[in-house]
């Protein structure tokens, strides 16, 4: 039942999951976001254990040190750092929510036949394969050249936010 | 006596090989010997940059010392033994004899893992730096370099920790001048990977290093320069190091520690500029391959490590000679030049690379040769174009002093390259 | 090996965790942190989905990639308008910036 790989595996899931929860109930907004960055990083060792290095390369890159870094950064700009946070009027109602949304998936995710092992071994180098992927023209050009325009239209926003009035 | 030579040309593999014999003699499952090799593996390569820098910071002031002209480190009289070689021991007692200091208003768990954090990623690049042909290396990723890129992204997290958490104005503003500085500069460092990286068709180290027959500084001298110049404001030196300008804040954001875990950082800074020389020497001059290397394989560590060296050493002269930039120069040095000029090297080197075979190019010297003229064209055509810049920015700055534009205007003018503050402190 | 159910059930706890912080949040930045961990679960749904049910493992993972970017956009602009929320109001509380409402 329990052989190393899933011992492994529970720990990694039981540092992303108790940091998630750590962070939505941090007295610190500073703090929470680094109980994320932990979860994050339980995450990014979990892509390691499906074999998806490169995964984890952009888990570590772009989710750690790109988007909570700029949490971090706009945390320490909005001088919010030391205030006591404060919930909304009912959080129960909230965590009512929020657990029935996850039993309900649940009871979803046992319903159905799911395999207890991969398929085949994991493919080595597919890297090549998934960028040529993300430029052909009957794969994923399309919506590759979108995100292409989104990300510009998004610096051009950024930049023009920023701009002081 | 030949069998002696032959186990010590190859010695960290031979050494793999014999002990798992052993262990295999002493009935020890293969899994477990596979454990403990790998634990000897992991102490080795943490033993690498621990031992270099212990050389490294004598090196360093010994430089820095006859570049300023100061007595300390370079006179030899002293109880600091012949060359001063045992300054670093009475760096080392002076450090671990200090006393740790707290402030009052600090963030204390986060005060305490960011020393912590800063070593755990200076060395955990060390995993994918390959030493030798193979069995040199921690791990062959095939992710290698952008493994390497993840990591050092990670160095500027303990910044923001330690900025923060000290709770002291001076390691705060070091800690927004780290962070803006090293994600800008993210962007031209990943831009000048990619080069190699294209024309060795593989991210991982081993690969870059294999297909390196001629070192690709021939082929790709701008964005060796442009990777170099980033790397330098990703580990913070001098031309590039406002997050812990001296003069002005202090130690920037790691004003307030002391003791052991100042030395933390203080280690993790110099194991990071040996480790940009080493990232540098894979990527553009070679790797571990020099002569003999093939006979001898354990010679590869020495010429990795001598280049990288070399590196440093130009690291070195840059901090003892060069002066702090400010950081709105700083970040438009970045943004004005170095990612325009990034971002036109790359596609004109893949389009370039791309029609050689075309026009009959197809020798590796060749090849070489055509990228490093592409290469010569781009850099003459940046030269020009900052040489026209500065020309306008100047004919503007002349009618500026002619007809006596009122302050708030002013800075318009200049922004394209020089700040608008020192052409009004020029004109006032 | 890990039954692919397990990383569904954690994909889904921390969608779920995420979910919790969206709702019962005042702060616009840990809303948008928990958003961001929300991506993540289902980021690392596609990931496993990959691995486990498709043989070359190609059109999860570019859809994870799709994912990151879309991420790391939503990021820029929302700390971007945080910022900027802040500037002007000198609050980042969500029931503080109320001026719309009847």
């Amino acid at each position: 039942m329990f052989t190393v790989p899933r011992l492994l595996f529970l720990c990694f899931a039981f540092i992303a999951l108790g940091s998630a929860v750590r962070m939505v109930v941090a007295h610190q907004v500073f703090h929470a976001a680094f109980w994320l960055i932990l979860s994050f990083f339980g995450i990014a060792a979990l892509y390691v254990m499906l074999e998806a290095p490169f995964m984890t390369g952009l888990q570590l890159f772009l989710y750690i040190g790109g988007v909570a870094v700029l949490n971090i950064m706009a945390i320490m700009v909005t001088r919010q750092m030391m205030h006591p946070r404060r919930t909304a009027n009912d959080p129960l109602t909230a965590a009512l929510m929020a657990f029935s949304t996850f039993s309900f998936i649940l009871w979803m995710i046992l319903q159905l036949p799911f395999p207890n092992e991969p398929q085949v071994p994991a493919p080595v180098g597919n890297l090549p394969v998934i960028g040529e992927l993300l430029v052909d023209v009957n794969g994923y050009a399309l919506p590759f050249e979108l995100v292409s325009l989104l990300l510009f239209v998004v610096l051009l926003s950024v930049l023009y936010l920023a701009k002081e009035r | 006596m030949l069998e002696i030579l032959r186990f010590l040309s190859d010695f960290f593999v031979n050494a793999g090989a014999l002990l798992q014999q052993w262990f295999h003699q002493w009935g020890l499952s293969a899994a477990w010997s596979r454990v403990v090799l790998d634990i000897a593996g992991s102490l080795i390569i943490v033993a690498v940059p621990f031992t270099a820098i212990f050389f490294l910071i004598w090196v360093t002031r010994k430089v820095i010392a006859r570049i300023q002209d100061r007595l300390g480190p370079n006179n030899s009289g002293t109880w600091a033994g012949p060359f001063a070689l045992f300054q670093t021991v009475a760096d080392a007692i002076k450090i671990l004899t200090k006393e740790f200091i707290v402030p009052i208003g600090a963030d204390k768990s986060i005060f305490f893992i960011a020393p912590i954090f800063v070593l755990l990623a200076a060395l955990a690049i060390w995993v994918v730096v390959p030493f030798g042909p193979s069995g040199m290396q921690g791990a062959d990723l095939s992710i290698g370099i952008f493994y390497v890129v993840s990591i050092s992204s990670l160095a500027l997290f303990s910044i923001v920790m330690a900025g923060w958490s000290s709770r002291n104005k001076y390691a705060i503003i070091g800690a927004f001048r780290g962070v803006s500085q090293i994600v800008s500069y993210e962007i031209p460092q990943v831009l000048a990977i990619l080069p190699p990286v294209m024309l060795t068709g593989s991210l991982s180290m081993q690969d870059i290093v294999m297909a390196q027959d001629i070192p690709y500084i021939v082929s790709l001298p701008v964005p060796a320069f442009i990777f170099l110049l980033a790397v330098l404001a990703e580990i913070g030196r001098l031309p590039l190091e406002q997050a812990e300008a001296d003069a002005e804040i202090v130690a920037g954001y790691f004003t307030e520690y002391s003791g052991m875990m100042f030395g933390a950082f203080y280690l993790a800074e110099f194991i990071n500029n040996f480790a940009a020389g080493v990232i540098f020497a894979t990527l553009f001059l070679g790797g571990w391959r020099g002569p003999f290397v093939e006979q001898i394989p354990v010679l590869g560590a020495f010429w990795l490590l001598l280049k990288a060296f070399l590196v440093f050493l130009i690291f070195c002269f840059f901090w003892g000679a060069m002066p702090r930039l400010r950081i709105d120069h700083i970040l438009s040095l970045n943004w004005k030049f170095l990612v325009p000029l990034a971002l036109v090297t790359l596609p004109v080197l893949a389009l370039s690379n791309k029609l050689l075979p075309y026009i009959g190019v197809t020798s590796p010297w060749g090849q070489a040769l055509c990228l490093l003229g592409v290469n010569i064209a781009v850099a003459a055509g940046a030269a020009w174009s900052l040489t026209w810049v500065d020309d306008y920015v100047n004919r503007q700055s002349e009618e500026l002093h002619m007809t006596f534009v009122m302050p708030s205007v002013a800075p318009e003018f200049g922004d394209l390259l020089v700040d608008g503050d020192d052409l009004l402190q020029e004109s006032s | 090996m890990i039954p692919l159910s397990w990383y569904l059930m954690l994909a889904a706890a921390l969608f779920c965790v995420g979910l919790y912080g969206m709702l019962a949040e005042r702060h616009l930045i840990t809303m948008l942190m928990s958003l961001e961990l929300m991506l993540n679960a289902v980021i690392l749904n596609m990931v496993a989905f990959a691995r486990y049910l498709e043989p070359q493992a190609l059109h999860g993972k570019t859809f994870a990639l799709f994912i990151y970017a879309l991420a790391a956009a939503d990021a820029v602009l929302g700390l971007a308008l945080t910022v900027l929320v802040w500037r002007n109001r000198d609050t980042v509380a969500i029931d503080k910036i109320n001026t719309l409402k009847g």
